[in-house]
């Protein structure tokens, strides 16, 4: 994965738990500053080395992080160098949703060796969103639940976020929401 | 041709359209429309909002009904571009409308995707700069992240290196203490054989001691040389066996040695060190052989020449000269810079460590180089009269006689009582005649009432500095011999050139041979 991922795990240790408990994880990862290039590519098995020791150090399951992680990503993203892009993705949850796509086709321009998913509305509804996810990763439903709730919180909703059986290729997700 | 499209599919694939009645006034607009210009409302006209380029003279669009030609509006409050064609429909005129952004990049524009019909290639050349600019931004944060993790590193590595350094002192005197301490028992124990084996076992132990020390001084960046003075010309015809066999078979090695009576101080292994560096370099610039000069010449240098010095002195000049193919001017340039080599398995340390060992050495190198002719290296010392040599290298006349009247005087500091008790009796036992310091304080009142042949002095001692101590000892006593000892040397200690260096922990041998050659001139370095 692309070396942003690891910088935002590290930004989000780093908001909740501060430094000490970031030179533990970096410690136990085995992972230092080279790990942290945002441009570069790094093996698939780096990043599960960062999450396995986060999830560790911070005590909490994988899917517990995983879920937070996904959640902080959104925040991340828009307080960095690409929150002009997110802004320019979407005004709303469902237009944003709707044109995750055409955003992940430039940045996969730019980053050529980004493996990106794929959303698709497959229902929308006032309140009720049904998004399909697929993915040639596996195992990261749990972040892209968190992705989901951080929409919410981007747009200024409140809601749940839950997997739903789904028919066919990809998994389902349905988001049922309000204004706050 | 008409068009028929529904009002939402409309939306969807223009969403800045427009549609004016046949009076040309505004019916209905797309949702960017709505967002981007809110002060748009039915019935305004066209012109109110926008200056029309493309179309007729009169602003007249319905003559590019139909027609492939484009035409462009731009907005009067925020000049935001439209780009458009002209259809017909049953309101009136259709603008197919939509957004062209002077620029493409998103920060200095408030544009998103809904702007834009699907497929837009806007949106994909939007996104193209976009991101490459947050990368770019993202790049820029991680070399100044890297920059100041750098930092830290050398921080944290700066402080290791001053406690490593501490650390290496503290031990060094201990060892220092318990290494004189056994010489002195080993001369009360002639005629106890298995006593002077345990001995010896203490005296090895320590010295496993030393070498860790080594470690913690390398560690701490100090140099774990013993300073003395050396006839350099002695030492090269010394030593001229082994660099012929550096050189190696195809290139001679000539000399041309002229200081003899000139003695420099300095650290024998660096001097050897460079020197070998040097006729490394020489050799591997002659792979189909050639010759090296070794010459050593007496040269003065006007003031300011060299360091800080203030007044012309005369140096040693060793210079190492090949017929090698030399070096180009950009090559020359970087020669001196560590880590530069143009050598395929070069360290790029060697011309390095050259340059730094003059320096230390209170000198300076230079080289001259002309490609395809060869390259001549100077390493340039402060010289000195040698003593009286014959009498240092005379048999039997080695050292004082012990309880001689004319014994050699020696004001000995050291701040560890321990140090002081073992060093004193050593030396008196030596011949010398010793006085014992504990503090500065005590040895510049003993410089005050009575001459001294030698200053004998630690640098680090608590609150007190021993090349301090000997600035002031020569300026009180000016033909006064300094050698310093210490087990670490903090950074800022300058030494005079003349002076000598005895690293901790102190070996007995060593110091009464540095002794005997402060009053009585050089050896050869080995």
């Amino acid at each position: 994965m692309y070396g942003m991922i690891h910088r935002a795990v590290r930004q989000m240790v780093l908001d909740t738990r501060g430094e000490a408990t970031w030179a533990e994880i970096e410690r136990a990862a085995g992972l230092g500053p080279a790990e942290m290039i945002s441009a570069e590519v790094y093996d698939d098995e780096v990043t599960l080395k960062l999450i396995g020791a986060t999830a560790e150090i911070l005590a909490e399951p994988v899917d517990a992080l995983l879920l937070a992680f996904g959640r902080y990503w959104i925040s991340f993203a828009e307080r960095g160098s690409f929150g002009r892009i997110l802004d320019f993705t979407g005004t709303d949850l469902v237009s944003f949703i709707g044109n995750l796509d055409n955003m992940h086709r430039g940045v996969q321009a730019v980053m050529p060796d980004a493996r990106m998913p794929t959303f698709h509305l497959v229902d929308s509804t006032p309140g009720r969103l049904i998004v399909s996810y697929a993915s040639s990763r596996t195992g990261l439903e749990r972040f892209v639940e968190g992705l989901l709730l951080g929409l919410l919180d981007r747009f200024g909703l409140t809601g749940s976020v839950s997997e739903r059986p789904a028919n066919g290729h990809g998994r389902q997700f349905l988001l049922t929401y309000s204004t706050i | 041709m008409q068009i028929e499209i529904d009002e939402s599919v409309l939306g969807v694939l223009f969403p800045a359209f427009v549609i004016l009645d046949d009076s040309g006034r505004i019916r209905q607009f797309g949702p960017t429309i709505a967002r981007r210009f809110p002060t748009i409302a039915g019935g305004d006209r066209i012109e109110t909002h926008f200056t029309i380029s493309g179309a007729a003279p009169d602003g007249d669009l319905s003559a590019l009904a139909g027609s492939s030609q484009t035409f462009t509006l731009v907005g009067h409050v925020d000049q935001a571009r439209l780009v458009g064609t002209v259809l017909r429909c049953s309101a009136g005129l259709l603008l197919t409308l939509r957004m062209s952004p002077e620029s493409f990049l998103l920060d200095s524009s408030d544009y998103t995707m809904a702007d834009f019909a699907p497929g837009d290639p806007a949106i994909h050349g939007l996104l193209l700069l976009s991101m490459q600019r947050a990368l770019l931004d993202e790049q820029r944060t991680v070399v100044r992240e890297l920059a100041k993790e750098r930092q830290s590193s050398v921080d944290l590595l700066d402080r290791v290196s001053r406690v490593a350094g501490f650390m290496a002192h503290d031990f060094n005197n201990f060892l220092s203490i318990i290494k004189l301490t056994s010489d002195r028992m080993r001369m009360e124990l002639l005629d106890q054989p298995r006593l002077r084996r345990m001995l010896d076992i203490i005296k090895s132990t320590a010295a496993r001691g030393s070498a860790i020390t080594r470690s913690l001084m390398t560690l701490s960046h100090q140099r774990d040389d013993t300073r003395i003075l050396v006839s350099i010309d002695d030492m090269i015809r010394d030593n001229a066996q082994f660099f012929s066999t550096i050189a190696g078979t195809g290139v001679q090695i000539k000399m041309d040695l002229a200081t003899t009576g000139l003695v420099t101080a300095v650290s024998p292994v660096g001097a050897l060190n460079s020197l070998v560096n040097l006729l490394m370099n020489a050799r591997d610039a002659m792979p189909e052989g050639g010759s090296i000069t070794l010459r050593t010449q007496v040269r003065r240098l006007p003031a300011g020449a060299i360091g800080r010095s203030d007044e012309a002195s005369d140096y040693i000049v060793i210079e190492v000269a090949d017929t090698g193919k030399g070096m180009a001017p950009e090559v020359l340039s970087k020669a001196f810079k560590p880590l530069f080599s143009t050598k395929p398995s070069g360290n790029g340390l060697g011309l390095a460590s050259v340059l730094d060992f003059a320096r230390e050495s209170g000198g300076d190198a230079c080289i001259d180089s002309t490609l395809g002719r060869g390259t001549e290296v100077h390493i340039m010392l402060p010289a000195r009269p040698a003593p009286d040599v014959a009498m240092a290298r005379e048999p039997g006349l080695a050292g004082p006689h012990p309880g001689s009247e004319t014994a050699p005087t020696i004001l000995l500091v050291d701040d560890e009582p321990y140090a002081i008790e073992a060093l004193a009796e050593l030396l008196e036992a030596e011949g010398y005649a010793v006085t014992a310091c504990q503090s500065c304080a005590q040895a510049l009142v003993e410089l005050a009432s009575k001459p001294f042949r030698i200053l004998l002095t630690d640098i680090v001692m608590p609150g007190e500095n021993g090349t301090a101590l000997a600035e002031a000892a020569c300026r009180m006593q000016p033909d006064l011999k300094v050698i310093l000892m210490s087990g670490f040397v903090p950074e800022g200690q300058s030494m005079a050139e003349d002076w000598m260096f005895l690293r901790k922990p102190i070996d007995t041998a060593t110091l009464t041979s540095m002794l005997r050659l402060a009053l009585d001139g050089p050896v050869a370095a080995e």
